[in-house]
């Protein structure tokens, strides 16, 4: 790939430095920097725009949900219809909460001690069994969905949640692992040695020593975990009808044959997507290190 | 490595475990072993409640639906108060419920007892249902209480077996406005060449387009219009043969007039990619003068809640126009509910459709105006159609749709319907969007003639 | 890799040794193979049966390659992979694009940055099946609040129905995924800008090199690795695309919209042509192997280093 030595990053002359640096005040240090602020201020509305328009249009009357009035009087009716009302969702949000917290609980351990194996011992097909974890990531969701349509039929598991916990677990399981390996690779390995030298058997290490001090990483793939389940749209799709089906799946029983209620359908919006957004702060930091996964290490 | 084997051993071990649990899916039953036998009250319902307790689900969609939401009042009211029996009408949506009774039917999960489905997936779908014929038979039931095609739709393609019975149906129409036919001095047309002509002269009347057509792609509902005008010059979809029969001169100049409507700017540019929805909005919303659509769609023309108060007192409907000499075939639309093979509750489930197909049960629906939400017109029982208290608070409308529905036809009960119907709306939405007719009609045939032949 | 090897607490024979780690990688390695492993076994072997669900409840007889032969008969296919490969050009050169231009904006210490950088996370983290639904929502022709805007700005805008051209549904497609892609891949390269150091910069602002000359020359080189990763990256999510196909155009219109997972999805599950739709997905599966075949050398390649 890229051979860095090849490329002149150019050689400074150090020999020679500059009387001071250049400082040109007014002008076009004003320009650039008001250029800046206004394209900073672009990048925010950029980003930020279809999530308020989305939060105030959940709070539009009906009748203004087409309009694109910013004053209005705010309504709490979107929430009513979908919170009980006459498109209730609350239904699916139980489930999308359910399937998400279980696919959670049951990833996480697996993860660890797998994270823990990769980062901590060498053994024949380390290599080979890590990369062949990223490569599932490569797999079309049909291609795992369909198989497990007829599975599941089999086994009469259509429409339940422990379907979709399953199936989660191929999105979840292997990016956490990569996640927690790179984790339980920045731990101190000092302290495993000491408590090996207490006497500290290997469950006991793992759940004493290792579980509070990986604990960060631990919070880190949870939410991811949890975002990614609560995400998922292609699965529910497929494997779900009613008793199962999530939030993102139950958006379309907004789509009424009448028209999209847009209002109802904003106010849902906002119900996927707060928890989301808030999860996404919390593990801002490690977000974009999780996305190249262990490839930049 | 050598520890390598045993793990796949052990994978392998547990694979087979779970190919093992394969056999153990949902039984099928059999509907003639789990009704009951025994006296039945005037609405058919056995008396004595002997399914006492018996919770059933029917997987169904778009509950807000006046008449789902009148059915679905009346049961709790009627229905289980009589039987015992609980109903439970799971709410799919709509975007995606084509496709969802089709997996419950052929797929099958087993927590369903009945199922809705439009005419259109009768054919896949009768892989997963009861056959019907024996037990309407016993209870003294006959699908010759509905029009032609809603017995077509009702035999799924199988001459001799019924597997649904109507519950929900609607003849196409033309709806107009009214006041600005008057004004023009126009009676509806009755062929297209005339229909053409009044379009002109409809064109930004009272500051709207004269026609809002539907050319767009999403479940087919572009292919309505399109299939009427079709069978009504004598051309068809599928020959007897099961071939191609669109690309006949007929068939083509159906579907040049078809597109012409379009492409002449009577229907608005927009409507290239319009559905169902969009085109009965533009009209509801005062900027189109005419719709073709279902006739059910008077419930919502005319309710001043639902539609600009301009256009709900100004509403006129006719049958669509033909060919001059040839009869007017439309598509008639049927919803049908049938019992599914995977129920454990077929006998409760049996009681069920008996009530909520019976004539009675739909009269009483229709005649009741009490609510705007449960208000509807809609009969499918030919003699409700005909009823003249029916049709004194409905418009006329029942009347109306059985002498279309005399002609009327379903769409091809086949099991490669819905491929055909993704090969065509998407050939008629391009049409729409430009392509030559006569080559993507060639094109769609082509296709058509190499799906079929697997 | 990592250079830190706990030593075995006792020594143990050579095929003891391995014991414990395989003990700890054996529940997530179960969980993988039973969750991806056997559905790409099993639609291989399905891949070469007849099996229609709404005509036959089990699988039906073994016909070969018939299947695959079709699939590189199928119009309707190559229109989907075009589609795709359309889709994955403009989706990477616009969020690549865009991305790095935010993460060059914003790579400064002033506050107003410093919020936005805080922010650029939110539209990664919202679901994509909502992203559809929220653009189909704001590029409404006749109500959407973008569409309106844009109509003030370029006149020429206002007869653009943007989800009924072929064109340009693909581009709103893809512009959901630029809006949540964009910010993320610009975090990821601020995390790159901030590694050069300092001292490089200025050496070649005080070589007299401009702007331009400092990105291409400095700044470009040190990102390139980071830039590769993140391009293929998003190429692999882009192929995959699925959700905002079904919640913004069904696919059309026409089929300019129908991407290859939705190809599948509709052979499988609208048709109910389990056997060819498995016959699809593989043909899927092999394309994007290739991809991640290359991704693996490429990362062996930078471990190498």
């Amino acid at each position: 790939m890229t051979d860095m030595a090849v490329k002149p990053a150019p050689a400074p002359a150090r020999s020679a430095p500059a009387p001071r640096p250049r400082r040109r005040p007014g002008g076009w240090a004003i320009v650039r920097a008001a250029l800046r602020v206004l394209a900073t201020l672009a990048i925010l509305f950029f980003v930020l725009f279809p999530i308020l328009w989305m939060a105030l249009t959940a709070f539009k009357p009906a009748r203004d949900a087409f309009s694109t009035a910013v004053v209005f009087a705010p309504t709490l009716d979107n929430f009513a219809a979908i919170l009980g009302g006459a498109s209730d969702l609350t239904g699916a949000l139980v489930n999308s909460v359910l399937i998400a917290v279980a696919t959670t609980i049951v990833s996480i351990p697996l993860a660890l001690l797998a994270a823990y194996a990769f980062s901590r011992y060498r053994f024949p097909g380390h290599r080979g069994m890590l990369l062949a974890i990223v490569a599932t990531q490569f797999i079309p969701g049909v291609a795992i969905a369909l198989p497990f349509l007829t599975l599941f039929r089999s086994l009469g598991l259509i429409d339940t949640h422990l379907a979709l916990v399953v199936v989660n677990l191929s999105l979840v399981v292997p990016y956490i692992t990569w996640l927690l390996k790179g984790f339980v690779d920045g731990l101190p390995i000092e302290i495993e040695e000491a408590a090996r030298l207490d006497g500290c058997g290997q469950v006991s290490l793992l759940w004493r020593v290792i579980t509070p001090l990986a604990a960060p990483g631990i919070f880190v793939a949870a939410v991811f975990s949890f975002l990614l389940s609560w995400n998922e749209f292609l699965f529910p799709t497929f494997l779900a009808r009613t008793d199962a089906s999530t939030l993102p799946v139950a958006l379309m029983t907004l789509v009424l044959p009448e028209g999209v209620a847009w209002g109802q359908m904003a106010a849902a919006g906002l119900l996927v997507m707060a928890p989301m957004l808030i999860m996404a702060l919390l593990v801002r930091k490690h977000f974009a290190e999780g996305m190249t996964m262990g490839a930049v290490k | 490595m050598r520890r390598t084997p045993r793990l796949v051993a052990a994978l392998g071990a547990a694979l087979a475990l779970l190919a093992s649990g394969c056999a153990a899916g949902p039984s099928e039953q059999d509907l003639l072993d789990s009704v009951a036998t025994g006296p039945t009250d005037e609405l058919g319902l056995l008396t004595g409640k002997p399914y006492d307790g018996t919770h059933i689900r029917l997987l169904s969609c778009c509950k807000t639906t006046a008449q789902f939401a009148a059915l679905q009042e009346k049961t709790d009211r009627e229905f289980t108060a009589k039987t015992g029996i609980t109903v439970e009408w799971a709410n799919i949506p709509y975007e995606s419920y084509l496709q969802k009774i089709v997996a419950e039917t052929a797929v099958g999960g087993g927590t369903y007892d009945l199922v809705v489905w439009p005419d259109a997936y009768g054919a896949s779908a009768k892989i997963g249902l009861q056959p019907l014929d024996e037990v309407m038979r016993r209870a003294d039931r006959s699908i010759d209480e509905f029009s032609p095609p809603f017995q077509q739709a009702a035999r799924a393609g199988d001459p001799d077996t019924v597997y649904g019975i109507p519950f929900r149906g609607f003849s196409y129409n033309h709806f107009y406005r009214k006041s600005e036919y008057e004004r023009l001095g126009m009676t509806p047309a009755t062929t297209w060449d005339e229909f053409t002509a009044q379009l002109r002269r409809l064109d930004g009347a009272g500051g709207r387009a004269a026609f809002a057509g539907q050319y767009g792609r999403g479940g087919g509902q572009n292919l309505y219009t399109w299939m009427s005008m079709l069978w009504s010059n004598g051309a068809d979809v599928l020959g007897r043969d099961g071939e191609p029969a669109f690309t006949t001169p007929q068939g083509v100049a159906a579907t040049e007039q078809y597109l012409a409507l379009l492409r002449d700017g009577h229907s608005p540019q927009a409507s290239t990619n319009w559905t169902e929805t969009d085109s009965t909005q533009s009209f509801e919303q005062n900027r189109t003068n005419s719709v073709f659509t279902w006739a059910w769609q008077m419930d919502d023309f005319t309710d001043p809640a639902k539609v600009q108060p301009e256009v709900a007192g100004d509403i006129g409907v006719a049958p669509l126009p033909g060919w001059p000499g040839k009869p007017t075939v439309t598509y008639g639309f049927t919803w049908l509910m049938g019992i599914l093979n995977t129920s454990d509750h077929q006998g409760a489930a049996w009681e069920y459709l008996k009530w909520v197909t019976n004539a009675e049960t739909e009269r009483d629906v229709a005649l009741d105006k009490s609510d705007p939400d449960t208000a509807t017109s809609v009969v499918v029982h030919t003699a409700n159609m005909l009823d003249p208290e029916v049709n004194a608070v409905n418009h006329g409308l029942p009347k109306l749709q059985e002498s279309a529905l005399r002609t009327a036809r379903t769409v091809p009960m086949t099991i490669d319907w819905p491929q055909i119907q993704d090969v065509l709306e998407v050939a008629i939405n391009e049409m729409a969007h430009g392509a030559d007719v006569r080559t993507k009609l060639d094109e769609a045939a082509a296709q058509i003639r190499t799906l079929t032949r697997r | 890799m990592v250079a830190t090897t706990v030593p075995p607490p006792r020594p143990r024979s050579r095929m003891r040794k391995h014991a414990v780690p395989y003990l700890h990688l054996a529940p997530a390695l179960l969980a993988v193979v039973l969750t991806t492993v056997y559905p790409l076994v099993s639609a291989l072997i399905t891949s070469f049966r007849h099996w229609r669900l709404n005509e036959t409840r089990e699988a039906g007889e073994f016909v070969g390659l018939e299947q695959y032969q079709r699939v590189f008969t199928d119009d309707t296919f190559f229109n989907s992979a075009l589609v795709t490969l359309q889709f994955t050009v403009i989706s990477v050169v616009l969020s690549v694009g865009l991305g790095l231009g935010i993460a060059l904006i914003l790579n400064n210490r002033t506050r107003l940055s410093a919020l936005t950088k805080a922010l650029l996370i939110l539209p990664f983290a919202v679901a994509p099946a909502l992203k559809g639904f929220s653009w189909r929502f704001m590029l409404n022709p006749d109500t959407g609040v973008y569409d309106q805007m844009l109509d003030t700005v370029l006149p020429f805008a206002d007869d653009i129905n943007w989800l009924g051209d072929p064109f340009w549904a693909l581009m709103v497609i893809a512009l959901t995924e630029v809006w949540g892609w964009a910010p993320l891949i610009a975090l990821m390269l601020l995390g790159g800008l901030n590694s050069i150091s300092p001292e490089v910069r200025e050496a070649a602002t005080i070589d007299g090199a401009n702007a331009w000359q400092r990105f291409w020359r400095v700044t470009f080189p040190l990102l390139r690795p980071l830039l590769l990763i993140v391009i293929f990256l998003k190429a692999v999510f882009s192929v995959k695309i699925f959700d905002q196909v079904v919640t913004t155009t069904g696919g059309g219109p026409g089929r300019a919209t129908e991407s290859l997972n939705f190809f599948a999805y509709s052979q499988g599950f609208t048709f109910l042509d389990i056997g060819y739709a498995s016959a699809v997905s593989w043909v899927i599966v092999l394309v994007l192997g290739v991809l991640a075949t290359m991704y693996l050398i490429a990362m062996a390649k930078q471990e190498a280093k």
